[in-house]
């Protein structure tokens, strides 16, 4: 298969819905549960260690490290670019960007987007997801869109597990973050701690 | 690309265009088949941390591929997280995943038996039903202690003093004798020479026993006796760790191998002491496993397998693959014996496997490793790295700069190793 496929995964059917190019080429079913990549591309080939934290596909179960597979791909690659230069901080990822060139990193961030995001089920409450919802549709939702799953100003936040949105929350209030969303998430230090892990209840429950 | 490459390109091409096309292209009755081939086949021989990605990630590729693993054990237990279990920190439990996904998501032929012969020639492993036919073979073994180095450490020495180091009821042993011993008792450790599984593994185990006693056996302590002459992996950290947390109960000697133990008096000896253990855990020298030597893979005199680390073939018969702790590092490049590297070097070895019955090239490996132990109950340190191919070499090299510790010892640290666990147990098995 040539390089620059995109594979579609409609979830919960076990069908898979190839397209390349954006050509409509031909539709094959397979009716397992699971999904082929069928992939040699350079994206495959340098994201499959990333799956060691993330998950297959970046479907990562953990409560503190994020899903990767369906996420936004110029946040991905912006954000693995900020590691590499240390405008975001964490001790794993700050050494394993060093590894690769800006055209490897937009490899690994199409790819991981090219999959679908599949919610892992990592705890939450409902009772805290309440209290976020009216602040999530005060503050977040111009650029996270009305359900959470981003769009060109930002990521897909919902689904993400709540250790790891209230840890983000909170690097972005303490200004520890100097990426190139941290102007937007200026908006964080008006949050209160309790406003904070409410919101991160809310965004993890919307799936 | 250099000569190295392409001298395995040739081999391995050669297996597809002879031996692997025309043993699928018919139907199998070859001697003594239990399971008739009906397509491409890829057999694997263990279902560790190498053996499942290598199995799952054949399936995820190409569909095609038969892909039949053999396994020893009903229900996978993790090695990594196993000493949270001796720290009593988890349970079994909480470490054991079942090999049931790899059936039905990815349609795994998973057979629970253990390999008794090897046929590279007929390339055909033996179970104890009968013969089972491949077009590539993926050893994944693990590791054989070499108790017999230890003078007294037979069946019954074993059974006074486990290893524990591979997980399963040695771990539960471990645990149980920690929680029953009284206080102001004496732990022993042994650390064995390197190479070995797990190079942080032991000063972990430490690092776990000693919060341990410090919360739960007051007066007791622990003497780790390391063969090495200082610690092997993460050894600035753990020391920091240790100096500050575990004063007065860690007692580490280096250059201390034990060379006898006697069950009767539950004594441990080196060059230096003997010293009465009331809990004793004595981890041997390691080599592959027995496993490999049904095939040859392992050299006389050396006691771990050489692979070209383009495709993890062995450099004895190309036709075999073989991945995780079993690999010999001198030739694959200088990776740790972790689970981490044998989950990356079986995604390389898939990749390639599946190129090669396709008759395709190879890609470029690419391959990381990330280990996190914990220092405490609470917080951990750990080591990352991600490698690519050294031409000059032809092994893998850390790429400069992107190798590393964590700055120090943190509780984020310890909460993404139990996330760690986590995904990539479902990397492996999911």
């Amino acid at each position: 298969m040539p390089q620059g496929h995109r594979v579609r995964v409609i979830k919960g059917t076990g069908m898979e819905l190839r397209f390349m190019r954006g050509w409509l080429v031909g539709l094959i079913v397979v009716f397992v549960s699971g999904t082929a990549y069928a992939d040699t591309s350079e994206g495959f080939r340098l994201s499959q260690t990333c799956a060691g934290c993330h998950g297959t596909a970046g479907a990562s179960p953990g409560n503190t490290i994020p899903i990767l597979g369906g996420q936004n791909a110029k946040y991905l690659a912006d954000t693995m670019r900020a590691y590499q230069k240390g405008e975001r901080e964490f001790y794993v990822m700050n050494i394993i960007a060093q590894a690769f060139n800006d055209a490897q990193i937009g490899a690994i961030a199409d790819w991981f987007s090219s999959h679908s995001w599949i919610d892992t089920p990592t705890p939450n409450k409902a009772s805290k997801a309440a209290i976020g919802a009216p602040i999530a549709a005060a503050k977040c939702v111009e650029c996270h869109g009305p359900n959470g799953k981003g769009g060109d100003l930002g990521p897909r936040i919902s689904g993400q597990p709540v250790t790891y949105l209230a840890k983000v929350m909170a690097e972005y209030k303490a200004g520890s973050r100097t990426n190139s969303n941290a102007l937007q998430m200026i908006i964080t230090r008006d949050l209160s701690d309790d406003d904070i892990e409410a919101l991160a209840h809310y965004y993890a429950r919307l799936r | 690309m250099t000569i190295t490459r392409r001298k395995f390109l040739t081999n391995g091409m050669a297996g597809v265009g002879t031996v692997g096309l025309a043993s699928w292209s018919l139907p199998a009755f070859a001697q003594g088949e239990i399971m008739p081939k009906s397509g491409p086949r890829v057999v694997v021989i263990g279902g560790g941390w190498g053996g499942a990605t290598a199995a799952k990630y054949i399936r995820l590729q190409d569909r095609s591929i038969e892909v039949v693993m053999i396994e020893r054990e009903s229900v996978f237990r993790s090695c990594p997280i196993s000493n949270w279990v001796i720290g009593g920190l988890k349970e079994m439990g909480d470490i054991t995943v079942s090999y049931n996904a790899l059936k039905t998501n990815h349609g795994i032929k998973v057979v629970h038996d253990t390999v008794t012969e090897i046929d590279p020639g007929r390339q055909m492993v033996r179970i104890s039903d009968g013969m089972i036919s491949y077009d590539r073979l993926i050893v994944s073994p693990g590791i054989t202690l070499l108790n017999d180095e230890i003078d007294g450490l037979d069946a019954v020495g074993r059974a006074v003093f486990p290893a524990a180091w591979s997980a399963g009821a040695e771990t539960q042993q471990l645990r149980e004798e920690l929680a029953a011993m009284p206080a102001g008792g004496t732990v022993v450790l042994s650390v064995p020479f390197g190479p070995y599984r797990c190079p942080p593994g032991p000063y972990e185990r430490a690092s776990l026993i000693a919060d341990y006693l410090k919360k739960n056996k007051p007066g007791s302590k622990l003497i780790v006796l390391d063969s090495n002459e200082k610690i092997i992996s993460k050894g600035k950290l753990f020391k920091a760790a240790w100096d500050a947390y575990y004063e007065g109960i860690i007692d580490y000697r280096t250059n201390n191998a034990v060379i006898k133990v006697d069950a009767s008096t539950r004594t441990i000896s080196t060059d230096f002491d003997d010293i009465r253990a009331d809990v004793g855990n004595i981890i041997p020298n390691q080599r592959a496993s027995d496993t490999v030597d049904l095939a040859g893979l392992r050299p006389d005199g050396r006691r771990w397998c050489p692979v070209n680390p383009w495709t993890y073939q062995s450099t004895i018969h190309p036709e075999i693959h073989v991945v995780g702790d079993a690999t010999d590092a001198t030739t694959v490049g200088k990776v740790p014996k972790s689970g981490f590297i044998a989950n990356s070097m079986a995604k390389v070895c898939a990749a390639a496997t599946v190129a090669l019955i396709n008759g395709e090239e190879p890609a470029r490996p690419s391959m990381a490793n990330t280990c996190y132990s914990l220092v405490s109950g609470t917080e951990g340190i750990s080591v990352t790295a991600v490698y690519d191919w050294d031409d000059a070499s032809g092994k893998m090299a850390a790429i400069k700069g992107a190798k590393g510790l964590s700055p120090g010892r943190f509780e984020i640290v310890a909460a993404n190793a139990d996330d760690w666990a986590r995904a990539i147990w479902s990397d492996m098995l999911g």
